[in-house]
């Protein structure tokens, strides 16, 4: 009876869409060269299935996602662990005020982070871009070298 | 955290590295454990963050990751059934994975229940 509320939800948030999903991927839409009407739609099997697992950009875009999942999950692991253990240890001076000190980033939705980071990353308006050039290291974020720790860095920050 | 055992390792002399590494880590094991499985979840969903720098960066195409898939497919190329396909292929993936992660770490974990 306690779980109720717990399986009502998890029935229309995960179960129906889960459950049609499957059903919409064994099946294809073909619209007539105009697209006007509803299109006919016709029983493919596992066609998409094939589709998709032959197409390099999802077998890449796999590949890239667990990468950063190599690195996101150590970075996270370690960073939380490195943090907890120093409050727990008593290290660290104000303890309750700095445990809010850190809790506060959370406020931040994950979208406006990403587009602050956003605008750091971006050469000739990034503050950081421009110390770091005083400094005369050049750095390009967005590069090819960079582009993975950067997302890692949104994330995670 | 019992502090009987942190109590303990400090008469026998560990420091507070040593008895943070070798004390409070396996204590606290199970509890990483799920982190690690619910870190791991939410970063093969992986989307927002490449979806804004993908504006800035031709690095990052539109097909970047499988959530961008799944996104380019259903809302630019209007393929609702291959976006389908590929969400069901995500959650395969994020459940073998997952998975993984839970059996490992059960096999991890029973030396340690062994040696005690």
């Amino acid at each position: 009876m306690l779980f109720g509320p717990f399986l009502v939800l998890l029935v229309v948030v995960f179960v129906v869409p889960t459950a049609y999903s499957l059903y919409l991927s064994f099946f294809s839409q073909s619209h007539s060269v105009l697209g006007f009407g509803n299109g006919v739609t016709s029983f493919a099997g596992l066609r998409n299935y094939a589709v998709v697992l032959s197409d390099p950009s999802f077998l890449s875009g796999t590949g890239i996602t667990l990468l950063y999942a190599v690195l996101f999950i150590a970075a996270v692991i370690v960073g939380a662990l490195v943090l907890a253990l120093l409050f727990d240890s008593g290290a660290v001076r104000m303890r309750r005020f700095m445990q809010t000190v850190l809790f506060v980033p959370h406020a931040v939705p994950g979208i406006i982070g990403g587009v602050i980071w956003l605008y750091l990353y971006t050469p000739g308006i990034s503050p950081v871009v421009k110390a770091l050039d005083k400094a005369s290291i050049t750095v390009n974020f967005r590069g090819l070298d960079l582009v993975m720790p950067s997302l890692v860095n949104i994330a995670l920050w | 955290m019992p502090r009987e055992t942190i109590e303990a390792a400090a008469v026998d002399s560990a420091g507070p590295m040593r008895t943070a590494v070798t004390i409070k880590v396996p204590l606290i094991r199970r509890t990483v454990v799920t982190v690690v499985l619910f870190t791991m979840i939410g970063a093969l969903q992986l989307f927002t963050e490449p979806m804004l720098l993908s504006q800035v960066t031709p690095l990052i195409r539109p097909r970047f990751t499988p959530n961008m898939y799944i996104f380019d497919a259903a809302f630019v190329r209007n393929n609702h059934s291959l976006a389908s396909a590929a969400s069901v292929l995500l959650l395969i993936v994020c459940c073998a994975l997952s998975f993984l992660v839970t059996r490992g770490a059960a096999r991890g974990s029973r030396p340690e229940g062994d040696a005690a």
